[in-house]
């Protein structure tokens, strides 16, 4: 469980973000939204303890988030990140091999070798596991990714008994996973994520699409100018009134009987009377 | 069930098959290991005086007490006395600089860094010049053989002080930024190296043909005496930077990201930095400045097995190694009697390979 407490930070005497409260189960899929600069990135990094809160207290499994060492933590939550730099050559299946770092001291042991060889499977890149990670298209390294952080935070039962929960209480945390994804990825890689909250994975996102959000996260925490506009269950927090408050845009939530939940369709109101306004052929004079 | 186990093993004996196999690496690294060993019986054969390999074998096997042969007695001393410490000093100095390089260009996360880029060369030849120039202007009358010692202890201050002077400029809310370290180093590098050139042209002319033979580098210095003081301070750094491989893999992914790998990476920075400043701190006090090794044998090393810093470093290491006993090799005989400085060969020859392998990285 992650617990945040009226967790804030401060920069140069520059509120990134307000007092905020957060709790995380295992098995939930958390997604934070909001406007560019709301402070989702700075929650985040504040979760993954990149940055220290300057207020407030964040809890990990019941204890301090500071007092766990790296290594244990890095065994119990795993982050994403948004760009990737490789410096060297690096194939792919020595990255996915890094997810195992924490869990031996110098050489992998076969177990190790078993989990990343189930993750590039699992994430259709085993056919890509001796090319090189430069030469790989965007989508293909943001699944390369995926495997890292997925070997990282299975184990070796996890792998022989895929529907057993985890053996231990595990968070992925996701800085905006889908960017630079086509579609058909965008799917696959919140589907895989979705999948392994039923095993037990806690997994908080930051996520710029509201409608995948709606289809994936149990819950959400909306952000605006560094403060929260609230924490709770998804369809509570996805209201035309919510979004318009976080994003400055007017909503429609549209239902389809054949799907199970709504569709969240963006409109400019007055657009059609002010764009004819434009096409008027005055503008040719 | 049973079956499941079986099939991912076998999907992951595919998977690494290449590069993270321990036969590989054992396979990589043993046969630089025996090519090292065979370079090295080779190059102390080789001199004014040949000694065949046979001969080499017979009187190494005596001297260390394991077979009982003859051998003349000429030969023997100039294979213990002069060769066998030089070639063990420049496969101890190669493999540092191999290492160091491969290390810092993995802290650097750029490819082109190498153990200069730090002061270390820089701020060590500085003092160097400093002490050969204004030695004589002080007047002390010294003993030859403790003013080399001076001059290398001056060496290795002026290596640790850039190194530190580097770090602690680098940090920013206590921890070192790669980047700042990078500008610095850069900074102190062009400082150093102004001063060292201004002492350059206040030297005598018998000072400049000193200076000149210290900056281009050369293991020729090496005695047993100097050897012993050298040997473990020159294998720390290789022993303790070729153990980092995991940590320096994670690095490569960036500081956060190595964090979230369990990689405390203010520890390996530090770790790096002084092990490397180490080695090459003591490498260039005795040895002078020799270039190139630092940025080409990890380049090399690379592209034989791949970015894996697990194996990269130790096989830098012994790259390192076999690339500088070759070049003091030639240094040695190419115009015998006399020789020529150990970094014009390393420069030479290292240049157009290294624009080659720039050519190769452009075309793939």
């Amino acid at each position: 469980m992650i617990q945040a407490q009226n967790i804030a930070y401060t920069i140069r005497g520059k509120n990134l973000l307000q007092p905020i409260s957060l709790e995380a189960s295992c098995g939930e899929f958390i997604a934070i939204l909001g406007a560019n600069g709301a402070g989702k990135s700075t929650l985040l990094k504040l979760l993954s303890q990149e940055l220290k809160p300057t207020q407030g207290k964040i809890y990990f499994n019941n204890r301090l988030l500071s007092t766990w060492s790296s290594t244990t933590l890095a065994q119990h939550r795993a982050v994403l990140a948004q760009h990737h730099t490789v410096a060297f050559n690096f194939t792919v299946a020595d990255l996915v091999m890094m997810g195992r770092y924490p869990h031996f001291k110098h050489s992998p042991r076969l177990q190790d070798y078993d989990i990343v060889a189930y993750c590039l499977e699992k994430t259709g890149i085993a056919h890509l596991s001796q090319r090189s990670f430069l030469t790989l298209s965007g989508g293909e390294q943001q699944r390369v990714m995926l495997a890292k952080v997925m070997a990282q935070l299975l184990d070796h039962t996890a792998i022989l008994q895929e529907h057993k929960p985890l053996s231990h209480p595990k968070f992925l945390l996701l800085d905006e996973p889908t960017t630079g994804l086509d579609i058909f990825h965008q799917q696959n890689l919140l589907s895989f994520v979705r999948q392994q909250t039923q095993r037990g994975l806690g997994v908080i996102a930051i996520l710029h699409d509201l409608n995948w959000a709606l289809q994936y996260a149990d819950k959400v925490l909306l952000l605006q100018q560094g403060e929260s506009l609230g924490f709770g269950k998804t369809l509570d927090m996805l209201t035309p009134n919510l979004i318009k408050k976080a994003f400055q845009i007017d909503v429609q939530l549209v239902s389809q009987p054949s799907l199970g939940f709504p569709i969240i369709v963006p409109y400019q109101s007055n657009f059609f009377n002010q764009s004819i306004k434009q096409w008027q052929p005055q503008h040719f004079h | 069930m049973v079956q499941q186990r079986t099939s991912v093993q076998l999907e992951s004996s595919a998977v690494f098959s290449k590069t993270f196999s321990n036969a590989y690496t054992v396979l990589v690294l043993g046969t630089l290991a025996g090519m090292l060993l065979v370079v090295g019986l080779w190059a102390i054969g080789i001199g004014a005086v040949p000694i065949s390999l046979k001969d080499v074998v017979s009187i190494l096997g005596n001297k260390l007490g394991l077979i009982e042969s003859h051998y003349s007695e000429q030969q023997a001393v100039i294979l213990t006395v002069i060769r066998l410490p030089r070639v063990i000093l420049g496969m101890l100095v190669g493999a540092v600089l191999g290492i160091a390089g491969a290390s810092m260009q993995g802290i650097f996360r750029n490819p082109l860094a190498d153990p200069g880029l730090m002061g270390i060369s820089s701020g060590a030849s500085l003092f160097a010049v400093a002490s050969i120039v204004l030695e004589l202007q002080f007047a002390f009358p010294f003993d030859p053989s403790y003013s080399l010692y001076r001059l290398s202890a001056m060496a290795f201050v002026g290596a640790c002080l850039s190194t530190f002077i580097v770090y602690h400029l680098s940090k920013i809310d206590g921890k070192p930024q790669i980047s700042t370290m990078l500008l610095t180093g850069i900074a102190l590098n062009a400082l150093a190296g102004a001063i060292t050139g201004l002492l350059t042209y206040a030297a005598t002319d018998a000072q400049l043909r000193s200076i000149q033979f210290w900056s281009l580098g050369s293991v020729g210095g090496a005695t047993w005496q100097n050897l012993q003081l050298a040997f473990p301070l020159l294998l720390l750094p290789v022993v303790g930077l070729s153990v980092q491989g995991k940590a320096l893999n994670a690095f490569v992914l960036g500081e956060d990201q190595a964090e979230h790998l369990g990689i405390n990476t203010t520890v390996l920075k530090k770790r790096i930095v002084v092990l490397s400043t180490l080695g090459v701190g003591v490498s260039v006090a005795l040895c002078g400045s020799i270039g190139f090794i630092g940025l080409l044998i990890p380049h090399l090393t690379r592209l034989v097995v791949g970015a894996n810093h697990r194996l990269v470093l130790p096989a830098s290491a012994l790259g390192g190694s076999i690339i500088l006993t070759l070049a003091d090799l030639l240094a040695r005989t190419l115009v015998a009697p006399t020789e020529l400085p150990l970094g014009i060969i390393t420069a030479l020859l290292g240049t157009p390979v290294f624009i080659w392998m720039l050519l190769q990285n452009r075309t793939r």
